[in-house]
Parts: structure tokens; sequence; C-alpha cells
């Protein structure tokens, strides 16, 4: 089956086959002639969403530890032997999916997919790989939560807006979770959650499809697939729609602000998408303008829609200037919320936005590593890349009466949960 | 397919065809910088670039973003030791009116007295906000401690004290010397050719002054005595910044890419000695790395690890027991032929896309390289010898004169740990609120 990302003025694009291997995993094949490099993706369907009970931080973990040795591939030569070929590899793991990435000159596709294949299907694991590995998570915690500011109030946010759904849980985990993962909770996740069903493998590159399937067949067909994978729920009830208000050595007020939003595949994510341009993103935009260029209350400002399988999440971020007040941004933010929703965008707003988005689009898929993970993406949050091209007819047909549908169905509510950061110094005045 | 071409426009242009999408990436650069600032009115270079995006002479800041917006791209501006961005990315059917708005901003900017004094403070706001960021602050001062008493100390966003000491007409007279034909280089790279990228330079940059070359005296920046330490104090870090520098020498040195190839070896993968011992063997660090940071004028010779607060005397000393080892001792080998080998291979990804391509030739073009300078670096990668990489490098750095950068929770017990290291010839300490307000050295 192939598929083809096109523009339909210029006739230009790329495109992609999607295949399987004989025990079920899916693999998308993305032809780009004359590049010299290649990028090999493993999308599972696994991430902290599916992190079990008590043990929050299980998949990053994992993730971790799927860098460590095998019996072909000793401890610490699978990053070794990525480099003597010229290849970069990484990986990330986020609420739906962990996917991992092997970047390469051409000449070491065979290395490549032995390498990425035999970790996959011959984990093995220890209590010391384990202990180095926890050690590691704990002090990438530190840095970028505990010593953070942005990170403190973003996984507050998101247990306040999911209470007790696994989405509300941090995918870095909560430091006593980590601490308590067993060696025989780490095999459990591996064997429920890494199997054939759940895998979607991505290859980009100047390779011909016969030579990629017989290699990626030879070298997977060997994963069976899982026995199932139980999740607690990712939602869960209802949300926490207050405020917190937390002191931390900063100069600056700073919050965050979020509500739930509809899930990735839903319609109304894209006339979402326009209306958070047009609020936060550039210097035209609404907020931008009138808190930055205007005002001069505030220093930064952002505004991001996650896509997400179960529910999405519209959160919003903005960094004062010293002396100024978190309320009266909160404020001016609230009411202008409350004017998308009574009196929607004008159409040189939608048209602007949707301009803005294309470009953005396309700039996502310039790289072998950029594709390969779009489709991945999709492939994992919607079971299907060509959703890809979903979102972009989508988009297209935005106008007025969707977006003010859309923000009255998902922003005409007091659903939303606030994290305020206040200076240190400030804390005895309040 | 890319069609791999670079085009020579009077030498200063450079343009990569790829006809995948209908999107052109466009960059032009000024040579310059924050380190011609005059001394006093440091950030006016990055502040005069600010202004150039807030309004032409036709039209105001408002109208100017809205009519670039509506394009689907934004102009983004940014300073570099050795040179000012303008560029963005844009739909190959904007192109035109893109780089004629571009055009406009140079060389006719509104530089209306109100939006001067909001760049201003906006700048002051930055600089205040910095503290917030326990990294980039360490960057931050890093970079002024290590060139101090030489022009490349100037940090681009200035200090709060120079921002109050900026006016229009500094503005106007840096734009008038800086935005010239002279100095300008641009990058193209995406659905575009080559006669349709002649016309719209041609067009609109019509209004762009010749003016003259940038006058370039050697900047030369003095190690310290010894090993010095600045440390900012935070409370309740539980990670320490780590940042230890040293002056580096400019991308057309003989040496760098010796320098290059060692600074992979020792901090730039995975495999490297400083991600093994610290964080692979002793699980110090969750990353741990050396980058040396290069431009036309000189450079940054830098290691860096955030480490658990409690481990940081462990960690510092695995820090300084490794750069001894590898200047005097030199590195091995086989982990210097790991890394040149690393680096001729993995070249493909610094130039896979058209605008990565056209970029790189700009850049290399603005560090002061010649037109052969990617063969010339993969020659090098190809036949260099590890004693040849050794001998070189080793020769340009230093294991015992040094600034270190700290940010992190002081203690007294920790303070006077720090002063009994090794090689240390003092320790100066500061808190975070306070580091930014006066010069972070007499």
């Amino acid at each position: 089956m192939t598929r083809q990302v096109k523009d339909t003025k210029h006739q230009a694009g790329f495109v992609w086959h999607a295949h399987s291997l004989s025990n079920g995993i899916k693999v998308l094949l993305v032809p780009t002639p004359g590049r010299l490099v290649f990028s090999l993706q493993t999308w599972v369907g696994v991430g902290s969403a599916h992190d079990p009970h008590g043990l929050s931080g299980m998949a990053h973990l994992f993730e971790h530890l799927m860098f460590k040795g095998t019996k072909l591939v000793p401890d610490g030569e699978f990053d070794r032997r990525v480099e003597a070929f010229g290849g970069r590899t990484n990986a990330a793991t986020w609420l739906d999916w962990t996917f991992y990435y092997l970047d390469a000159p051409l000449d070491a596709l065979e290395d490549a997919v032995f390498l990425e294949s035999n970790r996959l299907i011959h984990f093995e694991l220890d209590e010391t790989r384990l202990n180095e590995e926890r050690e590691v998570v704990l002090n990438e915690r530190r840095e970028h939560v505990e010593d953070d500011p942005d990170g403190r109030m973003i996984e507050d946010l998101w247990t306040m807006i999911f209470p007790d759904g696994t989405y509300g849980r941090p995918t870095i985990g909560w430091s006593p979770d980590v601490e308590h993962i067993k060696l025989d909770d780490c095999r459990a996740f591996y064997r429920d959650g890494y199997a054939a069903d759940r895998i979607v493998l991505v290859l980009s590159g100047d390779i011909p499809s016969n030579q990629a399937l017989e290699l990626l067949e030879r070298s997977y067909g060997h994963l069976s697939p899982s026995s199932g994978l139980n999740a607690l729920p990712a939602v869960g009830s209802d949300g926490d729609w207050s405020r917190k208000e937390i002191y931390l050595p900063i100069v600056g007020e700073r919050f965050v602000m979020g509500a739930r939003a509809p899930a990735a595949t839903h319609p109304d994510c894209s006339a979402l998408q326009v209306i958070n341009e047009v609020l936060l993103e550039g210097d035209s935009s609404r907020l931008q303008r009138c808190l930055i260029a205007e005002d001069e209350e505030v220093s930064a400002a952002y505004g991001y829609l996650s896509l997400l399988r179960d529910c999405g999440v519209y959160e919003m971020g903005f960094d004062l200037r010293p002396d100024r007040s978190a309320d009266r941004v909160i404020a001016r933010v609230r009411e202008e919320i409350q004017s998308v929703i009574h009196n929607g965008l004008t159409d040189d707003e939608i048209n602007r936005a949707k301009a803005r988005l294309q470009t953005r689009f396309y700039q996502g898929l310039q790289t072998n590593q950029q594709r390969a993970e779009a489709l991945g993406y999709w492939s994992v949050v919607a079971n299907d890349p060509s959703f890809l091209l979903t979102r972009g007819e989508r988009l297209a047909a935005v106008n007025e009466a969707s977006v003010l549908r859309a923000a009255r169905r998902w922003f005409d509510h007091d659903q939303w949960s606030l994290v305020v950061a206040y200076p240190q110094d400030e804390a005895s005045a309040r | 397919m890319i069609a791999g071409s670079e085009m020579s426009f009077e030498d200063r242009h450079f343009l990569v065809t790829d006809d995948a999408f209908p999107l052109v990436y466009f960059n032009t650069y000024f040579e310059g910088g924050p380190s011609f600032d005059p001394p006093g009115l440091e950030g006016l270079t990055c502040l005069t670039n600010r202004l150039l995006i807030r309004g032409t002479t036709s039209h105001n800041r408002a109208d100017f973003e809205d009519m670039v917006e509506s394009m689907g791209t934004e102009l983004v501006t940014s300073t570099r030791p050795d040179s000012m961005t303008l560029g963005g990315t844009v739909l190959a059917q904007y192109f035109d009116r893109f780089v004629h708005c571009l055009g406009d901003a140079i060389s006719s900017p509104r530089f209306e007295r109100e939006e001067f004094e909001k760049s201003r403070r906006e700048m002051i706001s930055d600089l205040e906000l910095m503290v917030d960021e326990d990294g980039h602050l360490a960057r931050h001062c890093l970079g002024q401690l290590i060139h101090h008493g030489s022009p490349l100390s100037t940090p681009a966003l200035g200090s709060l004290d120079s921002l109050s000491h900026l006016t229009l007409d500094a503005v106007r007279r840096r734009h008038q010397e800086t935005y010239v034909r002279s100095r300008l280089w641009t990058s193209a790279g995406g659905h575009l050719g080559k006669s349709e990228l002649h016309q719209v330079l041609d067009s609109a940059f019509r209004g762009v002054p010749e003016g003259t070359s940038l006058p370039v005296e050697p900047m030369k920046s003095t190690r310290p005595q010894g090993r010095r330490i600045f440390f900012i104090h935070k409370p309740e870090r539980s990670q320490t910044q780590i940042m230890i520098g040293q002056p580096s020498v400019a991308a057309s040195h003989p040496g760098f890419h010796a320098l290059q190839v060692m600074t992979s070896a020792f901090g730039g993968q995975f495999s490297s000695r400083l991600m093994q011992e610290l964080r692979v063997k002793r699980g110090l660090s969750y990353g741990a790395h050396a980058w040396v940071s290069n431009h036309r004028f000189g450079g940054d010779y830098i290691l860096n690890a955030s480490v658990d607060s409690v481990r940081v005397m462990e960690a510092i000393s695995v820090l300084f027991e490794q750069l001894e080892l590898v200047v005097e001792g030199g590195m091995s080998d086989d982990e210097l032929c790991f890394a040149r080998d690393h680096l001729r291979k993995s070249h493909p990804f610094m130039v896979e896309t058209a605008a990565l391509q056209a970029s790189y030739g700009a850049r290399a073009a603005l560090s002061g390289l010649g037109r052969g300078a990617q063969a010339e670096y993969l020659r090098y990668l190809t036949h260099a010898a590890p004693e040849q990489v050794r001998a070189q490098s080793a020769s340009l750095l230093s294991a015992n004169d040094f600034w270190v950068v700290m940010v992190g929770t002081l203690t007294s017990d920790l303070e006077r740990t720090l002063s009994t290291l090794p090689g240390v010839t003092g320790v100066l300490t500061r808190s975070y609120d306070q580091v930014l307000k006066r010069p972070l050295l007499p």
C-alpha cells in the first residue's frame, strides 16, 4: 500500500509504503532518493500511560535500559558500534509511545538493523544495569524537573488535569516510584509491551524496498505478539480545576494553565491549533502582541495542544517580567479566551494561522529523521500513518464556523488548572 | 533529490535547490557581532538587530509583523560572536515578498523611539530572567570570564548598566556602519532557482548601501592564572551545574581540526571519555560533554556536566583529572582514530538538507574559511594521523589555567573544600539574584 504527501498546488512531496512482517510488525518504508543517510525508527505503542500502578517512570527507565547490553552486544558496545559507523542514536518516551532512532550512513544499514533488532528481541537485564540506569534517571529528573521551574510547574499541572489517570503521572516518574522498580517489573513490562503487535518500524532513506523488507523480516521476524498489556485508565475521573501556588528561586512570577482537549484524531484538533496560533504563536498573535509588545507584562509565552491518543491537553505558559503580577496576566488571558468563545476569529487571523501551520508542516518533513518520526507518531497515536495527510486536509477546511464551534465546545467552561510560581522572597509577603 | 549545487553570486550567496517541498529557508548574515560594541555600550549590536524588525519607514511594527506573518512565516534575528542573522522559512510562493520585507527592514528600519525604549526594556528583562535558568546563567557568565579583558568577553545582551547607556543615535550609527552589502552574506535552500534568487536579491537589497568592509583586529584572550572558580549560589539545588572553560582558537587556525577531533574523543559522543567516566562508570551525571565553539575571531573550549549536588566534589575532581590526562598525556591512538572516523562518517548529517548545506557554506565563509573548507575538513578527517592530532591539539589547551563556573547551593564547607582543590587559585561567590547586577570581575 502506498501513500503520498503532496501539496495540491505544487505536486511535490514524499511517498511512503506500508507493509507488515509475518509476525505482524508494521513497516513503513520512506524512499528518499539521493540522501546519503537513513533513519531507522522503532515506535512502540507503550508509554508512561502504561506504567503499572505505583511504578511511574517504568516506561522511561525501560527506554534507558534498552541501551544496555545483550549477549551478542555487551554493555557499552551498542553506542560504540553506532558511532563507529558514523551513526547517531537516541530515544524518547512520552505518554502513548516510546520511540528509538538510529540514523546512519547508507553503508551501515545491515549493522544498524542488527543492533536495533538484537536489543529489541534479546533484551537482557540484571541488578547492576538496573541500578546504574536508575541513578542516571534520578539525575535526569533532578536536572529537568526538580531544579527547573518549568519542569516543576508542568508536572504539577498535568497531575491536576488528570489526578487519577495515568496521563497525570510524570513520564520521568516520581522518585519514590523509580526507586522501587524491580527486575521482575522490568521483565514483565518488556514481555507485555515490547511485542510484535505493538511495534511499528519506519525506515527512511535511499534504500530499495525489497532489500529493506528482506532485511527487516530476517531480523525482526522472531518477535512474538504480546499476550496483552493491562493498562490503567489514561484519563481517569474529573480534573482538579483549581489553582496551585509554589515558591521557587526565580526572579519573575510565572504560570502555566491547562485544560482537557480532544483526542488527537478528533476533528476539532485542527480548529484548536488555529486558535492557538492566533492566541500565542508569532509576534502578531493576540496575547504576544498585547502582553509582550504593548503592555510589557510578559517576557515569553507559549501555547501547545498535546495530541494524545485518549485525551488531549491545551496548555499555555507565561514567564512574567520582574515586578509584574501573574493575576493581572491570568485575567487578561481569560478575557481573550472568552473573546474567542463569543466572537471567534477573523478571516485574516484564520488564514494567517493556516499559512503558518502549513509552513511548519513542511519544515517538519525535511530530514529522514523528521519524516520517519512524523509517520511513526501517527502510526501509534492514530493507528494510521496517513493521518499525517488527514490533518492537513482538516486544517485546510478550518473556517470561522468550525473555530467558533471548537472554542465553545472545549474552552467554554471553568475547567482550567493553574499553577503559579512566585519568587521565594515573596513567600513571607504572601 | 537535492541538486547539491552550490552557487556563487558575487561569492557571497549560497544556494542549494531542493524541490521536494514548496519551502525556502533564507538567511542574511552581517559580519560583526557583540565584540564590536564600544566599551560601555555592550548590547548595542543585539539591540540594533532586534530593532530592525520592529517596523520600517513605511510600516509601523504591528503592520510589519502582520505583513510578514500573513505569509505564514516570521522574521527571526540572532546575534553570534561574529555575525548577526536575520531570516526565516517561507512558503516558496511568498519568497519574493518575504525577501523584500527583509530588504526593507535592513535598509529602512523605522527606529521609533518608543520601540527603542521597549526593546531596551525587553533586553533588561531577558537579562534579569536569565538567572532562573541555571545552565544559561552558567554559560552567560563563563563567556565573560574566559575572555575577560578582550572584546570577545562582550555578552550579546550586554549588562544592566551598559543597556541603560544605549541611545537611539548609537543604534543608528551602528546600523549605518554594519548593515551594508560589503558585510552581507546570504544562504538559501529549497524550492528556488538561481535566476530567481539573483533577481530577488538584486531588487530587494537595492536600498542597502555598499558600505565598507569590517575592520578586523586580532582579538586575543588571556588565560587566568591557575584554576579559578566562580560559584553562583542558588538555594535548594539538587543538581550543580559545572562548566569549565578556556579560550580557544578561531575556526581558521591551522590546529582547529585537530582540536575538533580531540574534543569529540574527549566529550563529544556517548562513548567519549567524559561520558564514560562521569555517567557510565560513576553515575555522577545525566550527561557530561566537551565542545569547542568557534567563530571568526576566536572560540571557547568548554567542559560541562550537571551533577548530583551531594557528589559535586567528586565530579569536579574527575573533570580536572581527565583534563590533565588529555592535555598532558594525550589521548590514545584508538580514541583519536575512532573520533576522527566518526566525524568523517557522520558528516553527511551536517549537510543532509538544502538548508543545512547552504547555511554550512555561509557559516564557513563567515568564519574566514575558504570555499573549499568542507573538502579540506573531510581530507583532514581522512588522512590525519593520531600523533598529528595529539600534537596539534594539546598545545592549544591548558590543564592548569582556566575558569570554572558553578551554579548550585553553596555551603561554607563546600566553599572551603573547593579552595583546596589542586591548582585552584581563587573561589569567588555570588548569589544568583545579585550575579548580574555588577561586573563579574573588577
